[in-house]
């Protein structure tokens, strides 16, 4: 084997020479886990940025599953917020998914201190009476689409009393152009304006979105939790289907990405860049739902109509009574 | 040639595999993973795909796609 290609004399951080721990094609970059963490929070610090979310005095509210992505997310956006003066609140949704909620919870407590971030749980039973199973089972639905349902709901629910500018959410690069992908496919091209880094607050109604891993991918989140530190759960939920088209769709763009290093870049960036174009696709007024107040499709809200059928009670009102009960400390 | 038992999370498979020709790339190959869908840790610590395994080597393989 000849010196120039050994795997020695490749594997050298190309920013400092230190022993590299990993070859990202696309920006023809080895590097040492402290420059991989450099990396990702240089990524993360320009979309932040970008959209303006790093301003002293915001309020972020961050949703942590205990997973690689929500924990990366967790660890890189805490560090950049202390910098900003930024606050950040952790917030664990307990779905009552048996032994599989109990580890994640773990985990998601885990990474909120190891971030130096509090940590709030949300125990779907606690605030709605059952499990995301038993309301699966009493309305007849399948889990993965009521736990939607109850998440959308309780973690916007939970920044509006909170008093959040933004939700931040685990999406990584990968997760973006999976959805993206998905939502042309099937047209659903007024979906695509809601997959910009951030979204729009609705004063009263709805806190906006933030997705600081905009442009890190699915690899880079694994690397990162790995190199840091970063605790986290790597498990799938017992409720995943065998194979979602989201996970297609990201084997499909990972095979392009290896023969065309820096596709999925382009993509998300393109993406961005375009993302007000796809506004005029989107069908429907913001409205309000008449029994929780809060953001609705037009009549009831879909966390309302889901509980009114498996409790006869729509529980929006309710649950969001306990809520400000939780943040006046009652 | 180097026998390395294997841990692939999730799902918590654990296999043990025989290469002979030891790489991190080529245990990919052999569990059909391409190199954006996967880390492979020692101890912990991510390995580049030319990184050399050793016979008796523990890895365990992250498989990095996950549905949405």
């Amino acid at each position: 084997m000849s010196s120039s290609s050994s795997p020695r004399a490749a594997a050298r951080c190309s920013v400092c020479g230190a022993p590299a721990v990993a070859y990202l094609p696309y920006a023809r970059l080895r590097l040492c886990p402290r420059h991989l963490a450099e990396y990702v929070e240089r990524k993360v610090r320009r979309v932040l940025r970008r959209v303006g979310a790093l301003r002293p005095g915001a309020r972020i509210v961050a949703a942590v599953s205990g997973g690689k992505d929500s924990s990366t997310m967790l660890a890189a956006l805490a560090k950049l917020a202390r910098e900003a003066g930024t606050t950040v609140h952790g917030v664990y949704l307990d779905l009552g998914l048996g032994e599989y909620s109990a580890r994640s919870r773990e985990a998601a407590e885990a990474a909120c201190r190891a971030a130096g971030v509090e940590c709030t749980v949300l125990s779907v039973k606690e605030l709605v009476g059952l499990t995301v199973p038993e309301l699966a089972r009493r309305t007849r639905r399948p889990v993965c689409s009521v736990c939607g349902v109850v998440k959308r709901f309780l973690l916007n629910a939970y920044a509006v009393e909170y008093g959040a500018d933004y939700v931040a959410m685990g999406h990584n690069a990968d997760d973006m152009i999976a959805y993206a992908v998905k939502s042309f496919l099937s047209q659903d091209l007024g979906y695509i304006a809601k997959l910009g880094p951030a979204t729009e607050s609705v004063k009263g109604l709805a806190v906006g979105r933030l997705r600081p891993l905009y442009e890190v991918f699915e690899r880079e989140t694994l690397l990162y939790a790995l190199v840091t530190g970063t605790p986290f759960l790597h498990e799938e939920c017992p409720y995943r289907p065998e194979a979602p088209i989201e996970q297609e769709i990201k084997e499909m763009m990972n095979r392009l990405e290896e023969k065309h290093p820096g596709t999925k870049m382009m993509t998300v960036r393109r993406l961005e860049r375009n993302i007000e174009a796809y506004h005029v696709f989107q069908r429907g007024e913001v409205g309000r739902c008449p029994a929780c107040g809060l953001i609705s499709a037009g009549g009831m809200c879909s966390f309302c109509r889901l509980t009114a059928r498996a409790l006869s009670e729509p529980m929006g009102s309710r649950v969001r009574e306990k809520l400000r009960g939780m943040l006046r400390g009652d | 040639m180097a026998r390395v038992s294997v841990e692939v999370l999730p799902g918590r498979r654990r296999l043990v595999v025989e290469l002979e020709e030891p790489t991190v790339a080529e245990l990919l190959r052999r569990l059909g993973l391409g190199r954006e869908s996967a880390v492979v840790a020692r101890d912990g610590r991510p390995l580049l795909e030319d990184a050399e395994l050793r016979d008796g080597d523990h890895v365990v393989v992250f498989i990095a796609a996950s549905g949405g």
